[in-house]
């Protein structure tokens, strides 16, 4: 019971804070829209109840018919004045919608700010924040619709049963006795109701799966060649039917719980009610009929409302619950940015015996790694798939704290500087780069352009990129809005010139440290060929780390590191390495096979138990 | 000033706009019926029952409120003996307990009911969808609005059998409630048919403007959707932290919020205006006003009727505007789905070309590729793709097709596998135009790995297959897979082949790195198979390591033996075991030959070798 009554408060306390928001962001939308949805239904409490049982007194007492019409010329006219206000709701809240969206993101997005890589990865992040912050700003809306009306159901309700009260005070029994009725019998609907989603949530996985699989582009080429038929369509059949057969299961329980719900107030405040009126009128002696005749169309109103109410406050508790995760998301006091010393032109990076461990990983993807990374000093760090190559990138950025050991960065602990800053330094494309809907410049210079110097900053740096900037998709030149996700006239890049405009937005950036994550990946040899050499001259005097499974570019460092499983193996530049004739040596002359007459078979054996 | 006079042109624009919005009430129920037709077909006894139900339903309900209420209360405020009106009560009561029994009963089996119907509907546009040619995806503007629509179609069908029984169902009981008016007076009986018709003509215009400005306003607003949802969608927190992204985003941002205002501002006022006359004049004037004004009149004036019938008039006035209220619920469903649904129909009555294209059988074995002047042009584009290709390809060589992102290459393949009709030139195939043969025969002779594949949520064994497995495909499959270096993760996997992939629906599926997936995509290739004549390999190992990609290339010649393979590829190095290699650029070819004879050709061909090979040499 305690619990449920905490429920309870919860229910309102997140109401009462998706409303805040609303009213936070414009002080006369909230009033304006409960106002709107709640006058309607005391407006006609006004007109069912109370002018229904004034016009039957007037007729039962011979009362003049012009006292009749005057009053209700003045009741008709001051419902058109509501509707005057509620008219031109219409066109506010279309006016002011947008507002409540800006007034909970503009916070989101200061927010985000302060977020740090290892919270959006944190799989709850998704589940918990994503899903409740891309419908918050709609149902904040909804949800104070919704309360309107609920106060307008509710407000209705008593008032017209206080008119009923007023008349014949036992006339409530058959009322409050329904109501008890449809409450309890409600409960146990909603739980039925549950019970068989849960028992075919799976199976409307499966079909809404077999759905997408028709309808997106990406499927569409394997559906004509390949019978995918015979596997989709089997199993969309299967769970349609048990999703129907479950149905069916609950249909006959939840159709006798929705029919004392709703039957209990039609026998019970209709039938019943009727028994009571005709017997006090025949029996009971009572003089004032036309009260009683309006009393009985009163409660038929009543329930009508009282029913609403129901509904409305179960749509309320359920609709509202998101907005649990909004406000922790919001409110939750996050630790204030501690002011640390500006990082200041990088000079140099030493990693000192770092090891790092994910968070809830048993074990380290990174072990006893060290080196130093000097300005001007291009590295390239090599290795198989799964080395733990991109997770230095990262430690070596900051964006995750190291495990153990530490990294200096001109001398400096990288937790005593600003992290901000410090990135700033940095131009990185990684390998699952992504480019956003907004004009090509913009995604090149990543700010807004403020005159024909910018445009021509990010062309120089699109064309160094080997990006071809007279591409016929690129119908507003640089203003073009790459993807469609809202501009049909977008230009939607291949993978390949998505990883161009990345690469561009280092040129165009200028930065003190580069770092490519699998660069050229979808690069053709040739863009490959002129990026690598643009990017070398580009980046003269700056510090490079490439990272690549190609070694080909790795013959252009000053410094090569290999890994595996985590630590470094072997390092050296490429003339070492390969006088070595280790681990690098050996997966060089693989990849190299191709391009020389042949290759000795006990070399690929080796490299075959290198990587196992 | 100047500012001012361009912003009212831009809102005369957009009422113009607005009266383009053209679809008639008739084209409305057209589609509406159509829908229902369609339905139909699958479940002719479920609708009809449905629909029949719920009218003599609300038609009973009606009969109850109103007339056997009108015998109630002329009992009640007449003479009527007290155990009449119990008898009455009691009919009553039982009228109410059977149809309120029988409503519920209706409702949650019409739904269980329509579940396995929608299910049946949904697959019929799954087959259909699956019969329509490529060349339909490749038109963005038609690609959007149908995907959205036939992702809907299954609701929508389900939804029109509803909404017109209530329909139906409520107009009925309308007018029941207005015979039943009619027999008190019957100039009474015009305020609710009037404020029926006026409803009517106004609902519909109030609904088409409030559509236009939700899906102008949904389209302003996806640009703040976007925007905003970088801010904390994971896959962006790298770039967020690591750039300046967020500026211009947050700009981008507040200038869509100003521009969905803006919306409200153009279609707000004339809404309001709409809005109000259907207020007041059904509303106000011909139900608040109107009748109790008239019967006023009648008892206190005229004297001609006494309070029962006053009551009971004023009953089914209160019962007709009720009905009003639902029916205008529903006649905005009823919009949503005649609009839809001529998008729906137009796609019901696709004609595919090329998937349903029937003919010659290929023979067995190989035969001769040959391409002549071939040109292609995707819709909606100013360039053609592909340009005057001409190529043949004897029974069992081995091509090649290199050049750089974007040359054609892949468009080139799906040519070749039919997918797409040529827009100039022809491809044949064993001497026949490949559009003589029946399609799907004609693509049992190639099989190919593309690019983008896919792996699906089904087992092992299916996503090798793409199809249902048998049993005697199992020693196949395994095969397949090793062949394609899955033989070690294979092992690891808990059922084998059987297991399930990806946790679309099932939790203990298996997600795969995109080097596996891959692997298993190429498997495909690796299976045994009497028909195919051709093997095309679309990039094969961009995603694999170099011991991989190496052991792949020598299976890969293995398999192939007598067969065609086309591969294509932008690294030079796999070239080299190709009989003849093809050099595309911006959809042209360029170059073609042997490897060492456009080595010895000196042109583009030996720069991007000579390029890719520097850094290799030892």
């Amino acid at each position: 019971m305690a619990k449920r009554k905490k429920e309870k408060d919860n229910t309102f306390k997140q109401l009462r804070y998706a409303l805040k928001q609303v009213w936070d962001a414009d002080r006369l939308l909230l009033p304006f829209t409960l106002f709107k949805n709640s006058i309607e239904q005391i407006f006609y409490v006004f007109f069912f109840v109370y002018l229904t049982k004034y016009i039957f007194n007037c007729i039962e007492r011979n009362i003049e018919y012009s006292k009749l019409f005057w009053f209700l010329i003045f009741a008709c006219l001051g419902h058109v004045c509501v509707h005057f206000i509620c008219g031109w709701y219409e066109t506010y809240r279309k006016i002011k919608m947008p507002e409540v969206y800006r007034h909970i993101f503009h916070r989101v997005m200061d927010i985000s700010d302060t977020l740090e890589l290892s919270d959006y990865e944190s799989p709850e992040f998704y589940d918990k924040y994503a899903r409740a912050l891309d419908r918050c700003a709609e149902q904040a809306i909804d949800l104070s619709i919704q309360t309107g009306v609920y106060i307008g159901n509710v407000g209705a309700t008593i008032m017209s049963l206080v008119i009923v009260v007023m008349v014949d005070p036992v006339l409530l029994i058959f009322m409050i006795v329904p109501m008890v009725v449809s409450l309890y019998y409600g409960n146990k609907n909603g739980k039925c109701n549950y019970d068989r989603e849960k028992a075919i949530t799976r199976d409307k996985r499966t079909a809404d799966y077999v759905k997408r699989v028709y309808y997106e582009k990406k499927y569409a080429s394997e559906i004509r060649l390949f019978d995918i038929n015979s596997i989709m369509l089997n199993k969309q059949e299967q769970a349609v039917e048990r999703m129907g057969e479950v149905s069916l299961k609950y249909r006959m329980k939840s159709a006798f719980y929705s029919f004392l719900m709703k039957g209990s107030y039609s026998v019970l405040a209709g039938i019943a009610a009727y028994f009571y009126v005709a017997f006090r009128i025949k029996h009971g002696g009572v003089t004032d009929i036309s009260s009683y005749v309006a009393m009985i169309t009163a409660m038929a109103f009543s329930t009508d409302q009282l029913k609403h109410a129901v509904e409305n406050r179960i749509y309320l508790s359920n609709e509202s619950r998101l907005f649990k995760n909004l406000e922790e998301f919001l409110e939750t006091d996050r630790k204030e940015k501690e002011q640390k010393p500006d990082a200041g032109e990088i000079r140099s990076i030493e990693l000192q015996n770092v090891s790092f461990t994910y968070p809830g990983a048993k074990t380290s993807t990174i072990h006893d790694v060290s080196f130093t990374w000097n300005k001007g000093e291009k590295l390239a760090i090599v290795g198989y798939n799964g080395a733990g190559k991109t997770t230095m990138i990262k430690l070596i950025m900051g964006l995750y704290p190291v495990t153990e050991g530490k990294i200096l960065v001109n001398g400096r602990n990288i937790s005593e500087i600003d992290g901000d800053s410090y990135r700033k330094r940095f131009g990185t494309v990684f390998q699952d780069l992504q480019v956003f809907a907004m004009p090509l410049v913009e995604n090149v210079l990543m700010r807004r352009p403020s005159g024909p110097d910018d445009y021509a900053t990010a062309e120089k740096a699109l064309t160094s990129a080997q990006f071809d900037c007279s591409h016929p998709g690129l119908t507003h030149g640089l203003d073009t809005i790459v993807s469609r996700e809202f501009d049909e006239e977008g230009f939607i890049p291949s993978g390949g010139q998505a990883q161009k405009i990345a690469i561009a937005r280092v040129f165009a950036q200028q930065p003190d440290m580069v770092i490519l994550d699998e660069p050229s990946s979808a690069l053709d040899p040739l863009a490959e060929y002129n990026m690598y050499k643009n990017m070398m001259r580009l980046s003269e005097g700056r510090g490079v780390i490439f990272i690549s499974h190609r070694l080909s570019s790795a013959r252009m460092a000053d410094k090569i590191y290999m890994m595996k499983d985590g630590s470094v193996a072997e390092h050296g530049t490429h003339e070492e390495l390969m006088e070595k004739k280790g681990p690098y040596h050996e997966m060089f002359m693989l990849q190299a096979e191709n391009y020389q007459d042949s290759l000795p078979e006990e070399m690929l054996l080796g490299a075959e138990a290198f990587y196992g | 000033m100047g500012k001012d006079k361009s912003k009212r042109k831009d809102i005369t624009r957009r009422k113009d706009k607005l009266k383009e919005e053209k679809i008639t009430i008739r084209e409305m129920i057209g589609n509406v019926t159509y829908l229902l037709k369609y339905a139909g077909r699958y479940d002719k006894p479920l609708i009809l029952k449905i629909m029949i139900l719920n009218i003599l339903l609300l038609s009973g309900m009606a009969a109850n409120d109103t007339f056997i209420l009108k015998l109630i209360i002329n009992g009640l405020t007449g003479n009527m003996a007290f155990k009449n009106i119990m008898v009455l009560l009691l009919i009553s009561l039982v009228l109410v307990v059977i149809l309120e029994w029988i409503h519920q009963l209706l409702n949650e089996w019409a739904k269980a009911k329509l579940i396995p119907l929608s299910g049946r509907i949904q697959r019929d546009l799954a087959e259909k969808n699956s019969l329509k040619d490529l060349i339909f995806y490749d038109d963005p503007e038609t690609y959007d609005t149908y995907a959205v629509v036939s992702q809907r179609a299954d609701e929508l069908v389900s939804d029109a059998v509803t909404v017109v029984s209530k329909i139906i169902g409520g107009t009925v009981a309308l007018f029941v409630a207005a015979a039943m008016i009619l027999t008190i007076d019957p100039i009474l009986a015009i305020f609710p048919v009037a404020g029926f018709i006026v409803n009517l003509a106004t609902r519909f215009k109030i609904e088409k403007i409030n559509y236009t400005w939700w899906v102008e306003y949904r389209k302003k607003l996806r640009k703040a959707d976007y925007s905003k949802r970088v801010f904390y969608q994971p896959e962006f927190a790298k770039e967020c932290k690591l750039t300046d992204v967020r500026g211009p985003l947050r700009l981008q941002f507040d200038e869509a919020l100003d521009e969905a205002a803006e919306e409200g501002r153009i279609y707000g006022p004339p809404l309001t205006w709409v809005s109000l006359v259907n207020w007041i004049s059904v509303f106000t004037v011909f139900s608040f006003f109107a009748i109790p004004a008239y019967l006023g009149y009648l008892a206190l004036v005229v004297k001609s009727i006494a309070l029962g019938e006053v009551a009971s008039a004023n009953n089914a006035a209160n019962y007709v505007r009720r009905n009003l209220n639902e029916i205008n619920y529903c006649l905005v469903d009823f919009q949503v789905i005649g609009r839809y649904g001529s998008k729906l129909i137009k796609l019901l009555e696709y004609k595919p070309n090329i998937e349903v294209a029937d003919g010659l059988t290929p023979e067995k074995g190989s035969g001769e590729l040959v391409l002549s002047h071939v040109s292609f042009r995707y819709p909606n584009t100013e360039e053609d793709t592909l340009k005057d290709i001409s190529i043949e390809i004897h029974p069992g060589e081995k091509i090649a097709i290199v050049g750089e992102n974007g040359a054609g290459k892949t468009t080139f393949v799906k040519l070749l596998m039919r997918l797409y009709d040529v827009t100039g030139g022809s491809i044949s195939y064993g001497g026949h135009d490949i559009r003589e043969y029946n399609t799907r025969k004609y693509r049992k002779k190639i099989s190919a790995v593309f690019q983008d594949y896919n792996i699906y949520a089904a087992t092992v064994a299916e996503n090798v297959l793409l199809r249902k497995a048998n049993e005697e495909d199992e020693e196949d499959v395994r095969h397949a897979l090793k062949k394609a270096d899955f033989g070690r993760k294979l092992d690891s996997l808990p059922l084998g082949i059987h297991t399930p992939l990806t946790r679309e629906f099932d939790e203990d599926g298996v997600n795969l790195s995109g080097g596996e997936a891959q692997k298993i995509a190429i498997s495909r290739v690796f299976l045994k198979n009497e028909d195919r004549a051709v093997s095309i390999l679309d990039e094969p190992s961009s995603a694999l390591d170099p011991v991989s990609e190496y052991k792949l290339n020598k299976n890969l010649i293995e398999n192939a033996g007598d067969n065609t393979v086309i591969f294509i590829s932008h690294r030079l190095s796999t070239t080299r075991m190709a009989d003849r290699i093809y050099l595309f650029e911006h959809g042209k070819i360029i170059e073609q030959g042997t490897h060492d004879e456009l080595m010895a050709q000196n042109g583009r061909y030996r720069e991007m070798f000579d390029r890719q090979a520097r850094n290799y040499l030892v």
